[in-house]
């Protein structure tokens, strides 16, 4: 099941609310919680809910096996076990084939091998239960002795299948004790009605302009190349932080306050800058516990060098088992090591405008690796970009695509920063009732959207 | 003693996974078997041939899928406008491919569905019987009153 589905809004969601609130008692609540997400969880593919489960009751216990380790030897030994699990799941779905194929590709010799599904949300959640137990082996956190309270954490719907990669020290107090109301609801509705708004308005309506346009790739002019990047630049920030809104709305609503994983990342004045607001619960993550255990920049010079573009590679391959991903990540390590040693204080002297446009730019040649999932493929829509590969600059198809897009590019424009949203947030606070309004014109529209269209996923779901 | 019980558990758990793991892997194992010989299987061991022989023009058309992004296909549809009668079996490159065709075919029913869901009773009913499904790298979408033998043949050839 996805959030943007009208069977999700308009049934699942108002049948579990009011279960949730009206079953008195936190341990009944956190029962039909756990209930509630494992039906989620389950609708699409329920096969895998085994494996959820299973990776749930895995980490709880190792959680607490790894607490009771009397020496330190002994909870080395069992984090390693963990983390060799967690990391054998992961791999077995999502790396295994591709593992094979480039084995077969070197060597010469066709290994056959099936095709799995790979489960819903399997990055998030691997991640998730890897950072509990990261934090239960290194004293940040006690271990969690009541399975029923882990499990409310490790399979709750809201950040299971797309994150944000939730801590459980974050949550931690609201395991226990949280807060539910009726303002709190109105609060977590309206963040729901804005994701769902980007998602649904924004985000899948240019989906119709790249898409052709990668189709074509090869036959394109420079123009028409550069319109449908951009709208691809603008349909992943608003599908992904259009989720990540819905999963902190349905968070409030349940008691909980997920940090924020996007905070204006097209603003940014330095690809640095940019991976601090782009999906902020994945880069700590590896902040946490690849780059600072690796040492951080407190090494030489080349060791730094080194973990960064360990860190980016390994980004772009928990992306996706391709190696336009690892391309990808590897692209942006450059690049902040181009930053961090040769750019750092030229950046700070030129205009806030030119560094936007700067980081706007590279973003946009980032996301060419990330939507191209072949090499001839990333050349061909560069050949289309930059000249080489183009058919002329610009042609009759360009301005259609330029007419049909124009508008979305205002408003993805206009949405993508503070600006707007600020002015939002007065309203509401001035006057709530015309925000109020708003917010039911907005459902009303993504719902009019949903009933006319099909079926259609969010990107980072496949990760 | 404690020791012993949490290393059995451990033990259990692993082979547990071992066992859930194998089962999907075997579950989900398709034989290699190429486009040209299902294709020869399926029109004559079925009736397929009762439909119309497709071209890549056509499986651009109706599945936005381009005859050089596969691993071969087969693709029958009727002659008639108002028929929802289709067989396309396709062969995906990978496992991502493989999602991005079978997206493709649900994208196609849903369009069906929209065209014949206000008047063609008997379209709609054909519709929810289809076969919207991928195994391995193959995807197909199969739809028509033999739509379960014909799926049938396909499952057991691969």
């Amino acid at each position: 099941m996805v959030f943007s589905n009208i069977f999700f809004i308009y049934c699942f969601l108002p049948v579990f609310l009011l279960l949730y609130f009206f079953i008195p008692g936190k341990t009944a609540k956190d029962i039909i919680l756990i209930a509630g997400s494992l039906v989620f969880y389950a609708w699409g593919n329920p096969i895998y809910l085994v494996l959820m489960v299973f990776s749930a009751g895995f980490n709880y216990y190792m959680g607490m096996d790894i607490d009771d380790a009397e020496t330190e030897p002994s909870r080395k030994g069992r984090l390693i076990f963990a983390v060799i699990i967690n990391l054998l799941i992961l791999c077995f779905f999502k790396y295994y084939g591709f593992l094979l194929d480039n084995i077969s590709s070197l060597t010469g010799v066709s290994i056959a091998h099936p095709e799995l599904d790979l489960p819903i949300g399997i990055s998030f959640y691997t991640f998730k239960n890897l950072s509990y137990i990261f934090d239960v082996y290194t004293a940040r956190i006690y271990s969690q002795r009541s399975f029923l309270i882990y499990g409310v954490y490790s399979t709750m719907f809201p950040h299971m299948t797309a994150g944000p990669i939730v801590r459980y020290g974050e949550i931690e107090d609201q395991l226990y004790e949280r807060q539910i109301s009726i303002p709190r609801l109105g609060i977590g509705a309206e963040y729901f009605i804005k994701g769902l708004t980007k998602k649904v308005l924004i985000s899948d309506n240019l989906a119709g302009i790249y898409e052709p346009i990668f189709q074509s790739a090869g036959q394109i002019p420079v123009l028409t190349a550069w319109i449908g990047i951009l709208a691809y630049t603008f349909k992943i920030y608003f599908d992904f932080s259009g989720y990540s809104d819905m999963a902190i709305g349905l968070g409030k609503m349940l008691g909980f306050d997920f940090q924020k994983n996007f905070d204006y990342p097209y603003i940014s004045g330095s690809i640095t800058e940019f991976w601090r607001r782009w999906h902020i619960s994945l880069g700590s993550w590896f902040r946490d516990y690849i780059y600072i255990p690796l040492g951080g920049n407190r090494v030489s010079t080349p060791k730094h060098i080194r973990n960064i573009l360990i860190v980016w590679a390994l980004t772009g391959l928990w992306h996706g088992a391709s190696w336009n991903f690892v391309l990808w990540g590897v692209y942006y390590g450059i690049i902040l090591l181009i930053e961090k040693f040769l750019l750092a204080n030229f950046l700070d002297t030129i205009p806030e405008i030119c560094r936007r446009i700067y980081t706007f730019l590279l973003v946009m040649i980032g996301w060419v690796f990330f939507s191209q999932t072949s090499f001839p493929a990333i050349l061909r829509y560069f050949g289309a970009m930059f000249g080489p590969g183009a058919r002329g600059f610009v042609n009759s198809t360009t301005l259609y695509y330029f007419k049909t897009a124009v508008v979305l590019f205002v408003i993805s424009f206009l949405t993508c920063g503070p600006g707007l949203q600020n002015r939002f947030k007065r309203l509401m606070k001035n006057t709530p009732l015309i925000a109020v309004v708003l917010d039911i014109i907005l459902l009303c529209l993504c719902t009019a959207s949903l009933v006319y269209n099909s079926y259609s996923p969010f990107l980072y779901q496949q990760f | 003693m404690k020791i012993r019980t949490n290393l059995i558990i451990k033990i259990l758990m692993t082979v547990f996974l071992f066992l859930y793991l194998g089962a999907l892997y075997l579950s989900d194992y398709t034989k290699d078997v190429s486009m040209v010989t299902i294709e020869s299987y399926m029109t004559s061991h079925t009736s397929i041939t009762s439909l119309k022989k497709r071209e890549r023009r056509d499986l651009s058309r109706y599945f936005s899928i381009e005859e050089e992004s596969t691993d071969g296909y087969l693709f029958y549809k009727d002659v008639s406008p108002m028929s929802v009668n289709e067989i396309l079996i396709v062969r995906a490159r990978s496992r991502n491919q493989a999602s991005d065709f079978l997206r493709a075919a649900e994208d196609h029913k849903a369009s069906q569905e929209n065209v014949f869901g206000s008047y063609g009773t008997d379209q709609m009913a054909l519709l929810g019987d289809a076969f919207v499904e991928s195994k391995g790298n193959y995807v197909c979408y199969i739809c028509g009153p033999d739509a379960a033998a014909w799926h049938d043949a396909f499952i057991s050839l691969i």
